[in-house]
């Protein structure tokens, strides 16, 4: 059976995912920051529904000196990895407190680097292996709302670009998933419009769907491709001066 | 946002927090501090009893947390649906020993109305198969009760409807099948004594339950036709081709829209009403069915209940002691008979010796009549009628079914009834049958 490795198990989306690819076979290792009683019930009913293998790992993006002995100690390596790892933090609050700052670049972009790179390095030498990454549209264009988000994600998105280039004659495929609005705990009640929010199981969905057909750049709700793509051309004399 | 239970009424304007764990569900009781709150599973109680202004949905607590395979026991979230848990049982030859007539309810609805199936007066109710559950109490303390621990509010929360606290998780006790398909024989019955004959012979089968052709009247009052069955082994599935002789139930592929107009069910329940009867009458006939259509033949059509228009429907459900149950259902349907009104669906089922359970607990040994009507004023003077004779003969309601009970007629169909904790849970229902 293959295996999934879950960075960010207790992400909205990645719950989803971890559905998804068990209803498929995999075998799950599902890393988060706290294994709690939820997390346990989650892996429990995972491998109750399924009959698969499941395993809980700590996993923190954020101490990167951890994430060699993590990725060692794992109970067997894993043919895809996905982090749903992601902070949105406090847009506002970073704009002068740099420990919040820290803390979105950390977990969209830099905590995320080390065990990445440690899996290419893994997967290059067994020369199999998909990477998934989920980023974001806000990192197609830094917007005065959530620039240090934006910046984050652009980072983020960037690096899996140059990892597919790389990887690409090893026989190992990276992935990016770029959603739009998703209503998970991230967003909370934030008002959206209902056209343009996905649900984690359509992302879930649309993120195995481009595993299987070995997609390089997905969006979730085609829309937003379209939307990204217009507010990618606006000329910056006019975007500095919209309020997005 | 509005919610409203199977039957469409009433209907109010409810906050549904919808926790994912136990933490978030006491969470919840904290933030509410002190306001009236109700547990909800998925609203398949047909009037009031999972609504109050806030109303505390376990739909996320759907995880399955162990199942012993060798003692055919599972620990569950409480808000998983059966429909869920019996497509991870059947494969495994593992199926619920108590099963009623829709799947889409939730273990804490089950255990709250302490529900029953056909064979009750086999199996017992649904609360016979739980072994333990955790409540989480009004005071935010998640107890661990069973027939050994915390003994009374094990007893009063099966069959509570809710009012003792909410369910978190329970283990439960199953049964094993062979195949998932069940043997049905049909025996037609000319009039309602006859009908109950034919339940008294075939009592040794596991599921007896018998459709009423409610139009029917003078001697043949109360004709119908009774259904039994029985698990099929693989032995009785060999002459059948049924590739899987496991095989779960397929995905409700029809479903009807909120736009049906209320006219519109009537005159084809008539028509197949007396069809059906003169149809099954023709012989007693013997057919192989798979659990889903011998278990939840209404689930094939989901959102059925839109079949009654906007208002949707009212069911009287009651139960009578055996003593008194033929004379009792007979001046029941009489009644019905006489107000004019038409009876869309009639049930009759068999009820066997009851373990006792909480005071709100449904159950006795006797006949139970369920009966199905488009919503209107009239059928509300109708049931206040039906309440006098269920009183006249020691019977008694369905809460889980009910919409519209006064106060007055509660407290004589079950007077031992109390609130456990009234500050706290207690549903709209509750508000009108203890008069607060
Ligand atoms: C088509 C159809 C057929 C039916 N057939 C039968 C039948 O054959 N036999 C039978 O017995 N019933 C039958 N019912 C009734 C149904 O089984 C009950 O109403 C059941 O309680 C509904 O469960 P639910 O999960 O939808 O709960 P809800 O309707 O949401 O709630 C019902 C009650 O359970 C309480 N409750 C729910 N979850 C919890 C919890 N976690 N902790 C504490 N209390 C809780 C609520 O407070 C409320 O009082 C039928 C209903 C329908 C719609
Ligand atoms: N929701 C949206 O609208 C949206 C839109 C575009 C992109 N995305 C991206 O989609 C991904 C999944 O997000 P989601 O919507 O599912 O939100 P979510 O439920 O909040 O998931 C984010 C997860 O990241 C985890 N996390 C944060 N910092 C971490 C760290 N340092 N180490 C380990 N884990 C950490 C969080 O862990 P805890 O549970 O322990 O806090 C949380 O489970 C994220 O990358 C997000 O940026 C979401």
């Amino acid at each position: 059976m293959p295996t999934l490795l879950l960075l960010g198990s207790n992400s909205d989306i990645g719950k989803a995912c971890a559905y998804r690819f068990a209803a498929e076979g995999f075998d799950l290792l599902l890393a988060t920051r706290t294994i709690d009683e939820e997390q346990q019930h989650l892996a429990a009913d995972l491998r109750i529904r399924f009959n698969i293998q499941v395993n809980t790992l700590p996993f923190d993006a954020e101490n990167q000196a951890d994430h060699s002995a993590f990725y060692e100690q794992l109970p067997q390596k894993p043919d895809v990895v996905l982090t749903a790892i992601g902070y949105l933090g406090d847009p506002e609050k970073a704009r002068t407190n740099q420990a919040e700052a820290t803390q979105i670049i950390n977990a969209n972009y830099a905590g995320l680097v080390p065990i990445l790179d440690i899996v290419a390095a893994d997967m290059t030498q067994r020369k199999t292996g998909t990477i998934i990454g989920i980023s974001s549209v806000a990192g197609e264009r830094g917007r005065a709302s959530n620039y240090h988000y934006g910046a984050a994600k652009a980072g983020f998105t960037a690096y899996l670009s140059g990892l597919r280039q790389h990887l690409r004659p090893q026989g190992v495929k990276v992935i990016t998933i770029i959603p739009g609005f998703v209503r998970t705990k991230m967003i909370g009640d934030l008002p959206t419009p209902g056209f343009l929010t996905a649900t984690p199981q359509i992302v879930a969905n649309t993120i195995y769907k481009a595993y299987k057909q070995q997609k390089s750049v997905v969006y979730t709700l085609s829309t937003w491709r379209l939307i990204m793509l217009i507010i990618r051309h606006i000329p910056e004399f006019i975007f500095q001066r919209l309020s997005l | 946002m509005k919610l409203y239970n199977w039957g469409k009424s009433p209907s109010i304007d409810a906050r549904l927090h919808l926790a994912d764990s136990y933490s978030a569900t006491n969470s919840t009781l904290n933030q509410l501090s002190g306001q009236p709150v109700i547990p909800r599973g998925n609203g398949r109680c047909y009037g009031d009893s999972a609504l109050q202004k806030n109303v505390c949905s376990t739909l996320k607590l759907n995880k399955l947390l162990q199942l012993d395979e060798v003692a055919g026991v599972v620990r569950l979230q409480a808000g998983v649906l059966l429909e869920d848990l019996l497509s991870v049982l059947v494969p495994k030859g593992l199926f619920l020993p108590v099963i009623p007539g829709t799947r889409l309810i939730t273990i804490g609805g089950a255990i709250a109305a302490n529900v029953h199936g056909k064979n009750h007066h086999h199996a017992g109710a649904f609360g016979n198969y739980v072994q333990s559950f955790s409540l989480l109490t009004a005071d935010g303390q998640v107890l661990l009760c069973s027939r050994t621990e915390n003994k009374t509010l094990f007893k009063n929360t099966i069959g509570g409807m809710g009012t003792t606290g909410i369910v978190l998780e329970a283990t439960l006790q199953l049964s094993r099948i062979e195949t998932s398909y069940y043997q049905q024989q049909s025996y037609p019955a000319t009039s309602l004594s006859h009908l109950f004959e034919l339940f008294e012979q075939q009592h040794t089968q596991p599921y007896l339950v018998a459709w009423i052709d409610g139009l029917a009247s003078g001697n043949k009052l109360g004709r119908g036709v009774l259904h039994t069955g029985k698990s099929c082994t693989r032995e009785d599935l060999e002459s059948q081709a049924t590739p899987n002789p496991l095989q779960i139930h397929p995905p409700a592929k029809l479903s009807i829209p909120g736009i049906v107009p209320s006219w519109f069910l009537q005159p084809i329940v008539l028509r197949l009403n007396n069809g059906y009867y003169r149809w099954s009458n023709r012989k007693s006939i013997q057919h192989v069915k798979h659990y889903a259509s011998f278990f939840f033949p209404l689930d094939a059509i989901k959102h059925w209940n839109n079949l009654y228009g906007k208002k949707g429907l009212l069911q009287y459900q009651f139960v009578l002691p055996l003593s008194s149950s033929l004379a009792g259902i007979t001046a029941v349907l009489e009644a019905v008979k006489a107000s004019r009104l038409c009876p869309y669906l009639v049930v009759l089922k068999r009820m066997g010796e009851h373990a006792p359970y909480a005071a709100t607990d449904f159950p006795m040994s006797g006949y139970s009549l369920a009966i199905d009507f488009k919503y209107s004023p009239k059928v509300l003077d109708l049931f206040h009628l039906l309440d006098e004779i269920v009183i006249q003969h020691s019977g008694r309601i369905y809460l889980t079914k009910d919409a519209r009970l006064p106060a007055a007629a509660f407290r004589k169909m079950y007077p031992a009834a109390v609130l456990h904790s009234p500050q706290i849970f207690r549903s709209l229902q509750s508000e009108r049958l203890f008069d607060l």
